[in-house]
């Protein structure tokens, strides 16, 4: 069942080494039994003076072990190419997936989950393959070897061996269940931990202005406390089992030598020399089991990252168009009866309906929270609309192909980010062919020529790690370079120049002027210089459209619009 | 840390008794099969003392397991309780680091050392200690039973010990604190390049092919396997084999084999062989664990290094001669203040705020605006020349009572995930719900608040998702009703994500206005906030160009005057 998850994480190819992998341990299991379980002959003619013949089967005795070594090699080595395998597929796979999950699903609680999965618990999953798989197999194959060895002596003696095996499973099987509950709680607990220690040391500065430091912070103290019960739950969920399944072991062992006594004492024992030879053998057919449940804690971790990771890839992407529209031929844009909602009951866009001509200029106006950003997001498709839908040229966004929609559409948004490299690399990201003339030009209409010629390297200036190298004006010049470098028929910018000073935000006020009217650009502004450059105003409240129409016709009629403008301008 | 560690010696020590004691115990039900092998063969066994060699054997046994359970939950308790005071300590600890140290460690790290490598601990002193004791003993005792009974045999099983050691050497090299470290780093990269890529995500998904779209992450993990791949590839084969040399049933066939020569050259009786097959395979886990103790052992020693590298940040000690502030007064005197000692970012500054009064510092972005404000909290240091808060020279006011004098809110503002309540409580945690309220009202976030299902109750980033804007407008409502005798504001920029600028300059007006009476130095980017000061001084490159009132700086045509006219399009008119 683990194999079968185990497989759904490797590519084709690697998935069919599982076999091979099983045939090795298994080979290995039942040669180690039948080397262990030669020593019964091996002791019995020793006993009764039969040197020679001891010899005879000492040699054997010595083949079967090379043999089952040969074979746990070839298991191990095999057993290490199939983690090998998982962690080279898991990563890639999960990277695959979360491109097409909708962009709402990356809550900064996911977000801090997953990077945590994909680096560490990847790394624990690797060592069920790697170092948990091989000493299950031998549990589940040398024991039985063993009881079927015994009962060609004694019928009686493998009997009750064999009989032991059910307990063991169940306290196995009750200590595996105590402890995942444990472990979720842990789980739970170091999560909570970890995000306050986080925020406590990224909130440094807050908690000491307010004198918290000085208190102590409450919410850590809570969160680390909580995580040292949860621990010390575990500890009295974990350790019973545990005992408990030594106690068993040793109690099988323990039961079996009572049993060996009495045959003796009964006197119903066949060969003397034989039951003792037994009694050696015996001693080995728990000590597997005795392994597995003292690996248990381990492979119940591996199992809950398998279980994690299976989670993420389980998490439904955006649905894709089985047959994807063909490209619309006109770019005008239909918000048709459009609702949202990240969650049922609070609803972020109500009835949206509006038609935007193409190639004209739209400002988006609202106080924050009243879904601007939103509506760019839907044309983008970061995430479906709840009911209604978008479309572009009368094509619905979600027929067409995610690529060729993201080629329609050339964005500035607020979460806009820079990779680590150069910022050519940045910029050239949006058209990898354009030519250094093609740079130049957008250069100079997002006014990174200043920049360019300040900045150390120009063009070949690091960024840094998500662009935290360059200030947020830069960034911003950057972003507005390789959107516009993109040439895209739609053009959308949120508040894409909140980060300038006065005099840069003038120059690209100036610029959208120049496009003005040669592509459809939705623009989320606040800055009135931008609203008052547009075609049209689009004023939302609370998720709904309340004003539509010119700047200077909405200046006019005296409404919200005039009523955010007055507030701006010296209210 | 040490010390921290030595709380727990006494409680270690006894669990490290308590498993020898067990680890001999456990021994009992071979010794008792050896017995009895002894007595069937003897032909004619007494039933007594069968029975008494087998209630010995389930005594002892018992007896064994019964320590073996306690020692672990001594050590588990003794770590539990060292975990939680260790991290108690740290986050202490780091309460007291000045920041620029904090921020220098980073809070990747810091969650690391204080979560991650405190568990690394937990390896040691729940688990190590006395697993080490555990298989330490019973490898002395089973070697030395065996050696009493037979020396030849006993030394011939003796040799695939050096041969184990011999490969484990270079797995054990392999996972030095050196190693382990390049192995940290490598995960970092991948953790970080995840970060990275979610970020980007949006961007991928707007400008990448599929090819290119997530290039970084897949390069992050391609390196990152190749990493693995070669430093544990070379392993695989020794560890391996180290682990078949002393698999029970290579040292049973040992032992049959060799003892099969013995017997039959009249060396040793065949009696004493099953004694050998007996114990001999015992030996087999407890080897095994010693040297996955001895690894368990580096890897605590590198948790330990960075957790000494957590409580080696220097502490903010406390003033000798502790001055109190009294009143609002806060001067600045030839104030030089640079971060790596080479490039001034404040270069001289004389300012002395008035108590009451409005002080509004404006100038270009990296003039040393944030880096003056931030000064006057202690937040950076050390500065030359002299600033005195109340009367009181900065350098001397304790912790608590500087930012019970002094209020802030900041351009990056940090909500708690916690109620909107505790986040606004922040600094008066026993205000009431009235004065909360009217604080929120002030600060224009109170209706946006209400129209929270659960209001002020719910949590913020999981219930109420605020904006830029909005999260400044709560800090704002959390500096009103600290209400200290002196703020410093750091306006926030537009920058800070889709701030609605309109509702934040009025929360900031509102705020101005409730704080009348306190002295304020408002670090200013839109200067119609400035305007309405009581001084306004113009920062240049870490100097004071310009001082003076709205009025007389725009008169005066200076550098004032010219970025007033480029926010405002237009010659000033009127006000």
């Amino acid at each position: 069942m683990i194999l079968a998850r185990l497989s759904r994480l490797m590519a084709a190819q690697d998935a069919r080494r599982i076999p091979a992998f099983l045939t090795a341990a298994a080979v290995a299991g039942v040669l180690q039994g039948l080397a262990l379980a030669l020593v019964v002959p091996v002791l019995d003619a020793l006993l009764t003076g039969a040197h020679t013949r001891a010899i005879l089967w000492c040699a054997a005795m010595l083949a079967a072990t090379l043999a089952s070594w040969a074979a746990s090699h070839a298991a191990a080595l095999a057993g290490f190419e199939l983690a090998l395998a998982v962690l080279r597929n898991v990563r890639r796979q999960i990277g695959d997936h979360l491109a097409a999950l909708p962009l709402g699903w990356f809550t900064p609680l996911h977000t801090a989950r997953l990077s945590v999965t994909i680096s560490q618990g990847v790394m624990q999953l690797l060592a069920l393959p790697a170092h948990q798989l091989l000493p299950l197999v031998r549990a589940a194959v040398v024991p039985p070897v063993l009881v079927l060895a015994i009962a060609l002596f004694d019928i009686r003696l493998a009997l009750a061996a064999a009989a032991t095996f059910p307990l063991l499973a169940l306290v196995y099987w009750w200590g595996g269940r105590l402890g995942q509950a444990a472990d979720r709680a842990v789980h739970h607990a170091a999560e909570e931990a970890g995000q306050r220690v986080m925020e406590y040391a990224q909130a440094q500065s807050v908690l000491r202005a307010f004198g918290v430091t000085q208190r102590g912070h409450a919410a850590l103290k809570d969160a680390l406390t909580d995580l040292a019960h949860a621990s010390r739950r575990q500890i009295w969920m974990v350790l019973p089992p545990l005992v408990a399944n030594s106690w068993l072991v040793q109690l099988g062992f323990l039961g079996l030598m009572a049993l060996t006594a009495l045959m003796v004492l009964g006197g119903s024992a066949g060969d003397a020399p034989v039951l003792i030879a037994l009694l050696v053998l015996v001693n080995r057919v728990l000590e597997p089991l005795g392994d597995v449940a003292a690996a248990s804690a381990g492979i119940r971790m591996a199992s809950g990252e398998l279980a994690h990771v299976e989670g993420i890839l389980a998490e439904p992407p955006l649905p894709a168009p089985s047959r994807p529209a063909a490209l619309p031929a006109r770019h005008d844009i239909r918000f048709e009866a459009v609702r949202f909602a990240y969650a049922p009951g609070t609803p972020v866009l109500d009835d949206l309906d509006v038609t935007l001509a193409e190639n004209t200029t739209t400002a988006l106006v609202g106080a924050s929270g009243a879904g601007k950003s939103t509506v760019l997001h839907l044309l983008a498709r970061f995430c479906d609309v709840s009911a209604g839908a978008v479309r572009i040229g009368g094509t619905d966004v979600r027929d067409l192909d995610p690529a060729a929609l993201a080629g329609l559409i050339a964005p500035v948004f607020q979460t806009t980010h820079l990779f680590s490299g150069t910022i050519r690399d940045n910029v050239l990201m949006a058209r990898p062919e354009a030519d250094a003339a093609a740079l130049a030009h957008v250069a100079r209409l997002a006014r990174l020529d200043e920049m360019l010629a300040r900045l150390p390297g120009g063009w070949a200036c690091e960024v840094g790690e998500g662009g935290h190298g360059l200030s947020g004006g830069e960034r911003q010049r950057v972003c507005i370079a390789r959107a516009l470098l993109k040439d895209a028929p739609i053009l959308l910018l949120d508040e894409p120049t909140s980060a300038l000073d006065a005099e840069n935000r003038q120059a690209l006020t100036r610029l959208l002027a120049t496009l003005r009217g040669r592509r459809t650009i939705v623009v989320v502004a606040h800055q009135f210089e931008w609203m008052s450059a547009a075609d049209r105003v689009l004023v939302l409240e609370g998720g709904r459209l309340v004003e539509d129409g010119a700047p200077a016709a909405l200046l006019a009629r005296g409404g919200r619009y005039a009523a955010l403008h007055r507030a701006a301008h010296g209210g | 840390m040490i010390s921290h560690l030595r709380s727990a010696w006494a409680a270690l020590l006894l669990a490290m008794l308590l498993q020898a004691a067990s680890a001999l115990l456990m021994l009992a039900p071979l010794a008792g099969m050896g017995v009895l092998a002894r007595d069937i063969l003897s032909g004619a066994p007494d039933a007594e003392a069968v029975w008494r060699t087998i209630l010995l054997a389930s005594a002892g046994l018992g007896g064994g397991l019964a320590l073996r359970g306690l020692a672990e939950l001594v050590t588990h308790f003794a770590d539990n309780a060292l975990a939680l005071r260790l991290r108690l300590a740290a986050a202490d600890h780091m309460g007291r680091a000045p920041l620029t140290a904090l921020a220098r460690m980073g809070s990747g790290r810091i969650k690391q050392a204080v979560l991650d490598d405190v568990l690394a601990l937990h390896h040691l002193i729940a688990h190590a200690l006395i697993d080490l004791t555990n298989a330490a003993v019973t490898v002395l005792a089973i070697y030395g039973f065996l050696f009493v009974q037979d020396a030849a045999l006993a030394l011939v099983l003796v040799l695939p010990l050096p041969l184990f050691l011999l490969l484990y050497r270079r797995v054990l090299a392999a996972s030095s604190a050196g190693r382990m470290a390049a192995y940290g780093t490598a995960l970092g990269q991948v953790n970080q390049a995840v970060v990275e890529f979610v970020a980007g995500m949006s961007t991928v998904k707007m400008f990448g092919g599929a090819m290119r779209s997530h290039r970084a992450y897949r390069e992050a993990i391609a390196g990152f396997e190749a990493f693995f791949t070669a430093w544990v590839r070379p392993l695989l084969r020794p560890e391996s084999v180290a682990s078949l040399i002393i698999a029970p049933v290579t040292l049973l066939t040992l032992t049959a084999c060799a003892g099969t020569l013995l017997v039959s050259m009249g060396a040793m009786d065949a009696l004493t062989l099953v004694s050998f097959a007996l114990f001999a395979p015992a030996l087999a886990a407890p080897v095994g664990r010693l040297v996955t103790g001895a690894q368990s052992l580096q890897t605590a020693r590198g948790a330990m290094a960075r957790l000494d590298a957590l409580f080696a940040l220097p502490q903010e000690t406390p003033p000798e001669a502790p001055e109190l502030p009294v009143g609002g007064a806060v001067r600045l005197e030839n104030v030089h203040f640079s971060h790596n000692g080479r490039d001034p970012v404040l270069d001289g500054i004389d300012l002395a705020l008035a108590p009451g009064t409005l002080t509004a510092v404006v100038g270009p972005s990296g003039a040393g605006k944030s880096t003056l404000a931030r000064l006057l909290l202690r937040f950076h240091g050390p500065y030359e020349g002299r600033i005195t808060i109340g009367g009181a020279d900065l350098r001397h006011i304790p912790a608590d009572a500087l930012y019970r004098h002094m209020g802030f809110v900041f351009q990056d503002t940090h909500l708690l995930r916690a109620s909107v309540r505790e986040n606004i409580t922040l600094g008066r945690p026993d205000a009431t719900p009235a004065e909360i309220e009217a604080a929120a009202r002030a600060a224009t976030i109170h209706a946006r608040i209400m129209a929270l299902p659960r209001g002020y109750d719910a949590i913020c980033g999981e219930e109420a998702r605020f904006s830029g804007g909005e999260a400044q407008r709560i800090a704002i409502a959390r500096a009103l009703l600290h209400a200290p005798d002196a703020f410093v504001l750091d306006e926030p920029t537009a920058h800070a994500d889709g701030a609605a600028q309109a509702e934040i300059r009025r929360a900031f007006a509102a705020l101005l206005r409730r704080s009348a009476g306190r002295t304020i130095l408002l670090i200013a980017h839109d200067l119609d906030l400035a305007a309405g000061a009581d001084q306004i001084v113009f920062l240049d490159r870490g100097r004071i160009i310009e001082r003076g009132t709205h009025a007389s700086l725009l008169a005066q045509g200076g550098a004032y005057a010219r970025l007033w006219q480029m926010q405002h399009g237009a010659p000033e008119t009127a006000s």
